[in-house]
């Protein structure tokens, strides 16, 4: 029990982990919570779902489609909706809320009430030692999850649009006078943020099912990373994502359902108490 | 004068908006002496239409539609000379107690004093209301004498209780599956937990009580069952039995289970989950053999009625309907036959008139029963729709009759 309760927190930390990136990105770049982060989540799934079941595309070709077409749609919002109003935090805030519920309430008229189910290519079930089981749908979105981090963490530590991104993040005026172009990266990080947010849905929705509504749990999950790793700190997300994938699987095994729940909340307060900046953030 | 084109463009908005204006006083939705002329009965439809249960929603709201929709083209009904025409209200609770309360207040205020809902969880609070404005409702809910008992004289449960589908036909089950080692997993609502209450009633009394040997409560929009799953199967459960989920709920726990390993037999006997996104999500294989109440096979209609029922469905939503569909619709017309009999809209001279009413419906004879019924203990009302309880299971994707 205990080798299968380690591989389900691996997996589920994997997943976690890629869920929060894009909102740590976004909040990161631009310090602007979105809350429409579970709208791209679930329009990614969505996506992915018309991509391969209607109009019957490979997976991996579905999944390449939401990488092309949604920093498009990610860069539409940024400048359509949140350029404007990003200087005021509450309006930016409130707008993303907006989207959130005119997205889900439009999501429901349009994509309609069935539950819909997106197929993973690779299935089978692999036997670890200790008599722990592995699906191999989970093991696979858990190592694509890995190779997005890590393909995240080279674009923005090694590339110059990495570069444009951290300068902006520090200040995007002091960036300016360098010669950055402020609202341009900041439209390219929120267009990143949203790619994210949609391959995460693309990915996840093999391995649950996909509503108008499935991107508001990842979301709370994503807001709980954010805050234990840090906000905006990418390695904090990352940290804390594998924490709660831990105590979620531990808990839940060992305890319950509920208390495995109240486990994750219960350490998101006390580091809050005692570290209120997170895992890794700055005091 | 010189005429701009800015004032051409500011003339043609403001006609534009006249226009708009007078289109929407014109409008029926607006003329409120208009309606007030037409004599309308107005039933609440208060449902989940988003959220994980929004299959059932939808499912219940457009059986009651189809039933408002054939009294409405029959002429309405006639109460004391006067014909009256059914108009069915829509609130969205999205399965969220507070919510269904709400759209429950809401709906009174706009004069609705008929209801149909769903879902033990969300019933539960709106019952003091219900009691309070004598609002007639028809409810799809599990559970048992909680609901349905002499209090609650207002409140008609269209489906099966537990009573009948868990204590009876599920005890059944188990004896004939051999079910040893049984684990109850169900969504962790004022359903699952009133099922749980009747299930381990039903086990005491059949002196099965050694079977259960683990019960747990997920939320029902819970995605990953590995956790919980982890915790039961190192009980080494043979059977589980998932109560009260929807279809996307189940199907992900039986494929989350049988992909930790778990090889025994599933039964739902509360939740009648469509079929279609059970086998879509679960996958064909993970619910072959999965036991379900209240599901019919299309190709084993029992009447007549039921096949054109079934098939007006098909053309009008692409789709097989769901159970909740065809019992709200039984329910529903029901409702209404009582209310042209009672010829009063007086709340109470109708509910007394619908616990005697028989009426044939889709399914035959379709009845109230839970008064004096050594089968219901302590419902002593007849608030419990009765009718034909088929038991499915599913083979190669489709429901067929289990034997």
């Amino acid at each position: 029990m205990f080798m299968q309760m380690a591989v389900t927190g691996l997996v589920l930390g994997s997943i976690y982990m890629l869920v929060a990136s894009g909102l740590t990105l976004i909040y990161g770049i631009m310090h602007q919570v979105n809350m429409a982060h579970g709208v791209f989540f679930m329009l990614g799934a969505m996506a992915t779902y018309y991509a391969t079941e209607v109009l019957g595309l490979p997976y991996f070709a579905a999944l390449f489609a939401v990488v092309l077409v949604f920093p498009i749609i990610g860069a539409a919002f940024e400048r359509g909706i949140f350029r404007n109003i990003r200087h005021i935090w509450l309006a930016g805030y409130m707008a993303t809320v907006g989207v959130w519920m005119l997205m889900e309430g439009l999501g429901w008229q349009v994509f309609g009430t069935e539950q819909k189910a997106v197929s993973f290519p690779i299935t089978g079930l692999i036997k670890l030692p200790g008599g722990a089981v592995l699906p191999a749908n989970k093991l696979w979105v858990g190592l694509i999850a890995i190779a997005i981090m890590a393909g995240v963490y080279l674009l923005v530590g090694r590339t110059s649009l990495g570069r444009q991104l951290r300068a902006v993040e520090q200040s995007p005026r002091a960036a300016e006078l360098m010669g950055i172009n402020a609202d341009r990266a900041m439209a390219k990080g929120f267009a990143l943020g949203v790619t994210l947010a949609a391959l995460a849905g693309g990915l996840v929705s093999t391995l649950y099912s996909v509503d108008p509504s499935c991107g508001s749990t990842p979301m709370l999950k994503a807001f709980i990373i954010i805050i234990l790793g840090g906000l905006g700190n990418v390695t904090g997300s990352v940290i804390a994502a594998y924490i709660l994938g831990f105590i979620d699987s531990f808990g839940g095994s060992l305890l319950g359902y509920h208390a495995g729940h109240f486990m994750g909340f219960g350490l998101v307060i006390l580091i809050l108490i005692f570290k209120p900046s997170g895992i890794m953030g700055d005091e | 004068m010189r005429i701009s084109y800015k004032s051409i463009g500011m003339t043609v908005k403001l006609l534009a908006i006249v226009a708009l204006s007078a289109g929407l006083i014109m409008s029926p939705a607006m003329t409120g002496n208009v309606l007030a002329e037409a004599k309308t009965l107005k039933i609440l439809s208060n449902n989940p239409f988003s959220g994980k249960a929004a299959s059932w929603g939808f499912s219940q709201d457009r059986g009651v539609g189809l039933a408002v929709d054939k009294v409405n083209k029959a002429g309405g009904i006639k109460i004391n000379g006067e014909t009256y025409m059914w108009e069915k209200i829509q609130c969205d609770n999205r399965y969220i107690p507070a919510d269904a309360v709400s759209c429950l207040k809401r709906g009174a205020a706009q004069g609705a004093k008929f209801m149909c809902t769903l879902g033990g969880a969300v019933t539960k609070p709106q019952i003091p209301l219900i009691n309070k404005d004598k609002i007639v409702t028809i409810a799809a809910i599990a559970g048992g004498a909680d609901f349905t008992n002499a209090n609650n004289k207002y409140l008609f449960r269209t489906m099966p209780s537990a009573d009948l589908t868990i204590a009876i036909e599920g005890i059944k089950i188990y004896k004939k599956l051999g079910v040893k080692r049984l684990v109850l997993l169900t969504a962790d609502n004022v359903l699952g937990h009133s099922d749980a209450k009747t299930l381990k009633n039903a086990l005491k009394v059949n002196k099965m009580s050694n079977i259960l040997v683990a019960e747990e409560f997920v939320p029902i929009d819970t995605g990953d069952f590995s956790p919980v799953l982890t915790r039961v199967l190192a009980k080494n459960p043979d059977h589980i039995e998932g109560g009260a989920w929807p279809a996307a709920g189940l199907a992900l726990l039986i494929k989350q289970a049988r992909e930790l390993g778990y090889k025994g037999t599933v039964t739902n006997l509360s939740g009648a989950p469509k079929v279609g996104p059970l086998v879509k999500i679960g996958g064909k294989k993970n619910v072959e053999g999965v036991i379900m109440l209240r599901l019919w096979p299309p190709d084993q209609l029992p009447t007549q009625a039921f096949k054109e029922y079934w098939a007006e469905y098909r053309k009008l939503y692409n789709q097989d309907p769901g159970a909740n569909s065809w019992e709200s619709y039984m329910a529903f017309m029901h409702l209404s036959a009582a209310v042209e009999k009672a010829q009063s809209l007086d709340p109470d001279k109708i509910v007394a008139v619908m616990r005697d009413l028989k009426i044939v419906s889709l399914l035959g004879e379709l009845q109230l029963i839970g008064k004096d019924n050594p089968l219901l203990p302590g419902y002593g009302i007849n608030n419990q729709y009765t009718s034909p309880l088929p038991v499915t299971v599913l083979k190669d994707g489709n429901p067929v009759i289990f034997k």
